[in-house]
């Protein structure tokens, strides 16, 4: 089964990325996760586990990219 | 007999070399298909955000454009109802519980209320005069289903409760899940 890194937009949730949790390069898919934090601020949490994660794992099955609040 | 030594060891030079390239193409192949063989993107990567992936480059994120949309729930499900079922996903991750319309949160023995765009946190929620504060909160990306940002909320603030402060006292500044600023919104287009 896949792996999926998932974000909520202004069209629901939306797969930004998908990938064989078994094969690839996690190197690589932390790179990209690091540079979509970069542009959006949105970081990682486990969506089996509710829980912020500071890098992807094979473990991870579904990913959550988390976007910044402002108060106001 | 000289000269047909030498046939063949550029024949078997040549053979090497074919051999040689082969294995070099179909290992890069491979490699490449770890990652992108199942497809990541979906829709089209705009300009503004690009991660230099070959695999995005047919692919997307509608957070940027008009691309077609495709979510981990049932295929004809509205955008609105996955978020509904993202929220419950949520509210069951968090153990907050929906209460006359708000979205209430415990985290140790302080609870947050969240309605929409909109934060209440009691000190003391047995106690009906407990002193509360409350902020407003919003997405700096916009457009998202209001079910969504409550979901958002709700992973921040039982990630990180003192995020509740951040947004009280600073009003209009984007802070991330880890508590950090975040100051570029004007890149992507956000408020």
């Amino acid at each position: 089964m896949n792996a999926k890194v998932l974000t909520f937009s202004s069209q629901g949730d939306t797969t930004i990325l998908e990938y064989d949790p078994v094969t690839a390069d996690m190197d690589e898919v932390n790179r990209v996760i690091a540079e979509y934090e970069a542009k959006t601020g949105a970081q990682p949490f486990d969506v089996a586990t509710g829980e912020r994660i500071e890098k992807i794992t094979r473990a991870q099955n579904e990913v959550l990219m988390v976007h910044p609040i402002a108060g106001g | 007999m000289a000269s047909a030594i030498v046939s063949v060891l550029v024949v078997v030079l040549l053979v090497g070399v074919i051999v040689l390239l082969t294995w070099r193409l179909s290992l890069a192949g491979s490699r490449r298909k770890d990652l992108v063989e199942a497809g990541a993107p979906r829709g089209r990567m705009g300009d503004t955000f690009s991660f230099g992936m070959q695999t995005f480059s047919n692919g997307g994120m509608s957070l940027f454009g008009n691309n077609s949309l495709r979510g981990g729930f049932a295929p004809r499900a509205t955008k609105e109802q996955r978020a509904e079922a993202f929220l419950r996903r949520i509210l069951t991750l968090t153990g907050a519980t929906k209460v006359d319309g708000a979205y209430v949160l415990n985290v140790g023995k302080v609870q947050f209320q969240l309605r929409d765009r909109f934060i209440r946190r009691l000190q003391d929620p047995g106690d009906p005069k407990s002193p509360y504060e409350e902020t407003c909160f919003y997405l700096v990306h916009n457009g998202m289903p209001k079910v969504e940002e409550i979901a958002t909320a709700l992973l921040h603030l039982s990630n990180n409760p003192g995020l509740f402060d951040k947004w009280a006292l600073q009003n209009g500044v984007a802070f991330k899940a880890d508590g950090k600023m975040f100051d570029r919104c004007p890149l992507i287009g956000l408020r």
